[in-house]
């Protein structure tokens, strides 16, 4: 560790809570250099994401993808992850803090525990289970679910009694009776603070008989139930009865957008979305017709792909929407439950349910409140991390950064970016100490077994009592002494521990073994690990196969000994055939350029340009007009009232001054070839074509922006009083006083947005016409403000300006896409009319100014798809490689997105994304070389028939057909995953690793039943 | 105390073995739980010697937990053997053995995550849950 | 290029039922690159074809060996080899049918039977999908045609504009058949050669075509 003297800062960031924010903080800045302390307070990281069943827009399975970070994280060499402990206080400053950290017992130790559960099938006391909210119990001695990092159980002190017995029966020792609370300490350079929020909890409101209803649960309570691990096996079944129920309602908004029963007068954000999906996704899990009813006064789906969601819910599903906010839930016999409620006319409605589940909001827990007092962070009134909409991710107190929903309530995308924010924030203050207290490994000499034969090592796992309680192992152990190839059987209790490690190098070495098959659980959690064994022992990691005998037979067959026995034989004889024809693979080792392109000089572009020039690296700033700024130099305010103006005017000052930032205006890309870390760009000047310069480069970054769209309807273009919203900015800037004299102004919302040819929202126009309204109540108070509006989308804080306008008196008026405002100007004066729903009959307004939010639409940038090979979506916005946990990547490596390129976004997600691309691409740019994965498709030229076949399949578009008459495939490029092999008609191509002989001998061996066969070798 | 008893027991009149055939039997297998025979062994030792971590557990507390644990093990041993003669539903679970509708959907879970029981099938929306009995 | 398909499955069943050892050859010029015949559809065939004689009870034996082309005599004599150390009860041939009988010339004992079903010349629209734009008719015009084959593309070979029975752009036989005269005053007229097409076409010489017999091509400077 570097000695603290006088200057040098600490290379280590602490990362306070590892929900998806704290984890995506974590590797972006491992994979940067800095060894990471990643600390929460619950004995395994992943937050609350676990808890989900599907994740929106996609429907992917939460468990799914968040398990490979999760992995991810628990085997980094730089994350160090510091579960069961809470910080206590921080003292220092940025570069050279001291945290002061308190450490509570797990009662068992992580190193040693291999989770196998045995101690949780016997514990005798039961405790309710928080990972399922409450609908089932837990042992004492539990895990929270079973990929949980670190794999590794905890005894909760409180409900357990002391009886002793899992010590007893713990096969690998781990209990540890006597841990007591320890304090520790952490010498680091910067914090970062992503503690999350807890669900609020609906008991306070009794009308809802939350409380004592069985039937009526929190929407987190629902995903467990939804959710294939939870307490019905993803069964929609009702915690009363269990039966299914034939209609459930969803109640919006339940301590969110309340001052009268809590305090959260905030939107949550994320709840119009979840309990759409959790409508959509129950019933697909219901074998009969499920009728699912959202009781709501705003939908809010703002987010990319988010309104096609919504309306594919109510169009393809069926999912019903009745806008009328509900007091009572009454409960009525056989579980059932009353709801009476208003419908837009006045109407008074009344409809059973057989579920209701409350939609709640989000709020910081009281822990991280007081986290919070403790570091001396400033926290907004709503007890969420204060900051400004310039610096999303600085706290109040300098090198302590906060990302996720700290911050604001916001989905997972946003925390991801906000997350990947705080990490380049993070770094900032730190570069000088990059890679000063990183861990490398130091590997031997890898020992060449070409040309000899295969000599297969098998080592079967009992995993506990998880495959040997189960499968016979030592007769599958004795079936794989007689297998082809097989020089060495054993089998181990547990293959993971560290023991076994250190005994299978040894085995390995003695033996002369050079194939090793491990049979025991997923290659998913394992693999890595087992490759990284043998490579210490001087094998290729290539060389290594696993049979998955645990979740894929002992846990699926656990009532059937015999057939789960003969399945691991199967499975083992058919990983031996594979491992026999495993070739060694060689890992491309690449130099980088450590350079940046960053395409588009708005705010996004400079925000990115700076953060990777702070660091040190040089960056080119591309940018097509003569000036920077983009859409920015438009706007006067963020809603918070910070002055955009001067904030842009600094931005470009620092810009154009920076020493490592080389600005090229009135250019555009036009053609760029290479992979990462090896990228050539041409420039070219728009005007002259002939300037043309080359920049070679590692990374790239997309920030080509959006633009306001010009109206089509409500005579705009036809009548100066009618104004798009930026219009109305620009005359507030020059001339304010004008609107001394409009007596009356209306805005309409959604001109543009929401409609078949767009469906998409543009999230920012609700936000920026009330604040616009604001303004102009501001500058004449008598001035008469009408909105009219399909849904209020002011999310999050936000929702306090729309409290402030109808305050102040600005009227809203909500209109249906079937029933669109009209307008005219026949009579000379300026008149809206629309239909009002409350009052049931049409209104005419009279109207001085006519505001247009007019939809926000992505800059075409044909250019830059075409050069960078990117893609857009249907809308135009650029696609990036997953929506929820990759949302700054594109799919191919090196190249990043940011801005409103990406979907619209308020100034502050632009920053925070900006920061957040130029934390991934310094993922990049940090490291030295670049290491390829072995596993890519390779090409023999002989038998290409050059028809182009592969150069279409490929999803990456990675191979050409090159100068020599056959199609190249770039290692570089290539992500290994087998399409053109599967296509090729002239088999020419085959994917290293998964050879068409490996796969063959593979399958075949798992189909033989006798073992004199195998022996036969046929 | 004795004659209360006495008089108790004749109010109840001659015991029916076998209408309360599954209860016997409940009762049976309650007490070769493994959970119950081990918290009945460790109770001197837990609330006069001291547990692991050197604490005499309360004697009241540990009979709270002894109790709630004999109940909720007799009550998933009569919803086990309800089972026997095929799959029920939860409403049939109830009414043959009157543990509380629910009652039985909380302690289908615990046997559920035991294997002792799974989810058989549906009649229209109603599950039927089957006894795994090896 | 030319392109082909396969014959159906069970077409090619009956034509082997007799067999019991065969060769199935492919080849890797054009019908590899319409994925009829190349190197992995003859591996398809060949397992399909196992494993349906498997199910009647059958088995069959089949050996696969993918040519360069089945049109030059250089890589047929490569089936020597296998042919007269194999006691084959036939050849298969997944080329066009220029390869079966080029087979059956050289080997003249084997019974050779072809594997696909040549349909036409022409070219890729998008992967997986190919049209026809020749009829080999050996006298090309299509620079008359603003670069587009009337005897090809129309149903009726039509030389001189367009039939009644072409409407909204289409050919009377099919909606998805284009009207490959529409297409041609299209491109004439962005060409600005309208004119041209006021020039009648007299009837076509067609002894350049198959209608003069089967063709052949001599390059007396190559002739050895």
């Amino acid at each position: 560790m570097a000695a603290k003297s006088g200057n040098s800062k600490v290379g280590s960031v602490m990362v306070v809570g590892a929900g998806i924010a704290g984890i995506q903080a974590s590797l972006d800045l491992a994979e940067s250099g800095f060894y990471v302390h990643l600390v929460d307070a619950s004995p395994s990281i992943g937050g609350l994401m676990p808890q989900l069943d599907k994740t929106f827009p996609t429907n992917d399975c939460s468990m799914c993808i968040v398990s490979p970070k999760l992995v991810d994280a628990g085997r980094h060499l730089n994350i160090n992850i510091i579960s069961n402990t809470e910080v206590d206080f921080v003292e220092g400053e940025v570069g050279n803090f001291t945290a002061h950290l308190v450490n509570h017992p797990r009662f068992i130790d992580p190193v040693k525990c291999t989770g196998c559960g045995v101690c949780k099938q016997h514990c005798p006391v039961t405790a309710v289970n928080e990972f399922n909210e409450g609908l089932d119990r837990r042992a004492a001695t539990y895990i929270k679910y079973p990929q949980a990092v670190p794999l590794a159980y905890a005894i909760d002190r409180e409900t357990c009694i002391g009886c002793g017995l899992c010590e007893k029966l713990c096969l690998a020792k781990a209990v540890v009776y006597a841990e007591e609370e320890r304090r520790s300490t952490l010498e680091v350079g910067a914090i970062i603070l992503a503690p999350g929020n807890e669900v609020f909890d609906p008991t306070a409101f009794d009308t809802y008989s939350y409380a004592h209803h069985p039937n009526v649960v929190t929407s987190l309570e629902f995903e467990r139930i939804l959710s294939a691990s939870g307490p019905y096996q993803g069964h929609l079944m009702r915690p009363y009865d269990r039966e299914e129920p034939k209609s459930v309602a969803w109640l919006q908004c339940v301590g969110s957008r309340d001052i009268n029963h809590c305090d959260n007068g905030y939107c949550s954000a994320v709840c119009c979305m979840y309990a759409i999906k959790e409508a959509v996704i129950a019933k697909e899990h219901s074998h009969e017709p499920l009728d699912t009813a959202i009781f709501f006064m705003d939908m809010r789906t703002y987010g990319k792909d988010f309104e096609k969601y919504y309306e594919r819910a109510r169009e393809e599903h069926g999912v019903r929407f009745i806008r009328s906010r509900v007091h009572t839930v009454d409960p009525v016999e056989e579980g059932r439950l009353k709801i009476i409620y208003t419908d837009e006319e006045g109407k008074s409605l009344e409809e059973e349910f057989d579920m209701v589940v409350l939609s709640s909001g989000f709020q910081p827990s009281k822990r991280t409140v007081e986290l919070a007092e403790r570091l001396g962070i400033e926290l907004n009134e709503h007890n969420f991390a204060e900051t400004s909409s310039f610096e999303p991710v600085k706290t109040s107190r300098e090198g302590i950064f906060v990302c996720g929903a700290f911050r604001d309530p916001k989905d997972i995308p946003i925390s991801v970016m906000e997350a990947s924010a705080a990490a380049a924030a993070a770094a900032a203050p730190l570069v000088e100490s990059r890679f000063t207290l990183t861990k490398t490994k130091e590997l031997p000499a890898e020992r060449l077994v070409a040309g000899e034969e295969p000599r297969v090592g098998v080592f079967v796992c009992n995993c506990g009592i998880n495959i040997g309680g189960y499968a016979d192992v030592p007769a599958v152990r004795d079936y794989a002494r007689n297998l082809p190839n097989v020089v060495h059987v054993e089998d181990n209790l547990f293959t993971c521990s560290q023991d076994t490690q250190e005994k299978i190098r040894e085995v390995i070495k003695e033996k002369d073994i050079n194939r090793v098959v491990v049979a025991s659980c997923s290659p998913r959690t394992h693999e890595p690990m087992f490759q990284e064994t043998i490579r210490e022992a001087g094998l290729n990691k290539y060389l290594f196969e696993m049979a998955n005998i645990r979740d894929q037979d002992t846990w699926v067959h656990q009532n059937d000994p015999q057939g789960a026995t003969q399945k691991a034989k199967d499975l083992v004889r058919s990983a031996v055939a594979k491992a026999a024809l495993l070739d060694p693979l060689e890992q491309t080792v690449l130099g980088l350029n450590k350079v940046a392109l960053v395409v588009g000089g708005g705010v996004a572009g400079m925000v990115a340009a700076l953060s990777l020039a702070d660091q040190g690296f040089p960056v080119h700033l591309v940018e097509k007009t003569g000036e920077l700024g983009g859409n920015a130099l438009k706007l006067r305010k963020t809603w918070k009232g910070e002055d955009i103006g001067s904030y842009v005017k600094d931005l470009v000052a620092r810009v154009q001054s920076h020493e490592h930032i080389t600005l090229h205006t009135n250019t555009q890309v036009v053609a760029n070839t290479g992979f990462v870390g090896n990228f050539d760009t041409i420039l070219e000047k728009v005007d002259d074509p002939e300037q043309k310069t080359t920049v070679q480069h590692g990374v790239s970054i997309v920030a080509t922006g959006g633009k306001e769209s010009r109206p089509t309807e409500y005579l705009y273009g036809e009548d100066d009083r009618v104004l798009t919203a930026l219009e109305l900015d620009s005359r507030l800037k020059e001339d304010g006083n004008g609107f001394k004299n409009v007596n009356r102004a209306v805005f309409i919302q959604c001109v543009g947005s929401r409609e078949p040819e767009r469906p998409y929202c543009s999230k920012i126009c609700c936000t920026h016409s009330i604040e616009s309204a604001l303004q102009l109540k501001e500058l004449n108070p008598d001035m008469n403000v009408y909105i009219l509006y399909r849904d209020i989308r002011t999310y999050g804080f936000r929702e306090e300006l729309y409290k402030k306008a109808r305050a102040k008196g600005i009227i809203f008026i909500r209109y249906s896409l079937e029933r669109k405002p009209q307008v005219s100007n026949g009579s000379g004066s300026l008149q809206v009319q629309v239909y009002d729903p409350i009052l049931g009959r049409d209104l005419v307004i009279p109207a001085d100014a006519l505001v247009l939010a007019s939809a926000v639409l992505p800059n075409e940038a044909k250019e830059v798809v075409r050069a960078l090979k990117v893609n857009q979506n249907a809308e135009g916005f650029f696609l990036e490689a997953h929506m929820k946990l990759r949302p700054v990547d594109f799919g191919s490596d090196g190249l990043f997105l940011c801005g409103l390129a990406h979907y619209p976004k308020s100034i502050d997600e632009a920053i925070a994304q900006a920061q957040a691309a130029a934390a991934r691409a310094a993922t990049v740019l940090a490291k030295d070389v670049i290491t390829l994965g072995a596993v890519k498709a390779v090409v023999e030229p002989d038998k290409c028939a050059v028809c182009l076949t592969c150069v279409r399949t490929c999803p990456f578009g990675v191979p050409y057909i090159g100068e020599d008459g056959y199609a190249v495939i770039d290692p570089a490029g290539c992500h290994g995953c087998g399409a053109c092999v599967a296509e090729c008609p002239g088999k020419a191509i085959s994917l290293q690793h998964f050879t068409d002989k490996q796969l063959i001998a593979k399958t075949e061996a798992l189909l033989l039943k006798e073992i004199g066969e195998a022996a036969a070798g046929k | 105390m004795v004659t209360e008893l006495t008089e108790l027991v004749q109010t109840m009149g001659p015991f029916d073995a076998e209408a309360n055939k599954m209860a016997l039997a409940a009762v049976l297998r309650t007490l070769e739980t493994e959970t119950v025979r081990w918290l009945m062994g460790m109770q001197r030792e837990l609330t006069e010697k001291g547990n692991v971590y050197g604490e005499k557990v309360k004697a009241d507390a540990y009979m709270k937990l002894l109790d709630e644990t004999i109940r909720s093990e007799y009550q998933k041993s009569l919803i086990y053997l309800s089972l026997q003669d095929g799959p029920l539903s939860v409403r049939e679970i109830d009414s043959r053995t009157n543990i509380g509708i629910q009652t039985v959907s909380n302690l289908l879970s615990d046997l559920e995550g035991r294997g002792q029981v799974e989810l058989h099938g549906y009649e229209g929306r109603t599950p039927k849950f089957a006894g795994i009995f090896l | 290029m030319v392109v082909a398909e396969r014959k159906p499955i069970e077409e090619i069943l009956d034509m082997i039922k007799e067999f019991d050892k065969v060769l199935l050859t492919g080849c890797k010029g054009c019908v590899t690159v319409c994925n009829a015949g190349g190197e992995k559809e003859v591996g398809i065939l060949a397992s399909a074809l196992k494993i349906a004689r498997k199910k009647e009870g059958r088995e069959i034996e089949i050996d696969e060996i993918t040519l360069e082309r089945q049109c030059d005599p250089e890589y047929i004599d490569q089936l020597e080899d296998p042919i007269s150390k194999n006691n084959y009860d036939a050849v298969l041939s997944m080329a066009c049918s220029v390869g079966p009988q080029y087979i059956a010339k050289r080997f003249d004992t084997v019974l050779v039977y072809p594997m696909l079903n040549t349909s036409f010349i022409g070219g890729s629209l998008e992967h997986g999908v190919w049209a026809e734009f020749c009829q080999a008719c050996g006298s090309c015009a299509i620079h008359n045609f603003g670069g587009l084959c009337p005897i090809a593309r129309c149903a009726k070979s039509l030389m001189n504009g367009p039939c009644g029975g072409s409407s909204g752009g289409k050919c009377e036989i099919s909606p998805e058949t284009d009207c490959v005269w529409h297409l041609i005053y299209e491109r004439m007229s962005r060409l600005g050669q309208l004119d041209k097409l006021g020039n009648v076409v007299m009837f076509k010489d067609w002894t350049t075509s198959r209608d003069g017999g089967p063709r052949k091509i001599v390059r007396e400077d190559l002739k050895q």
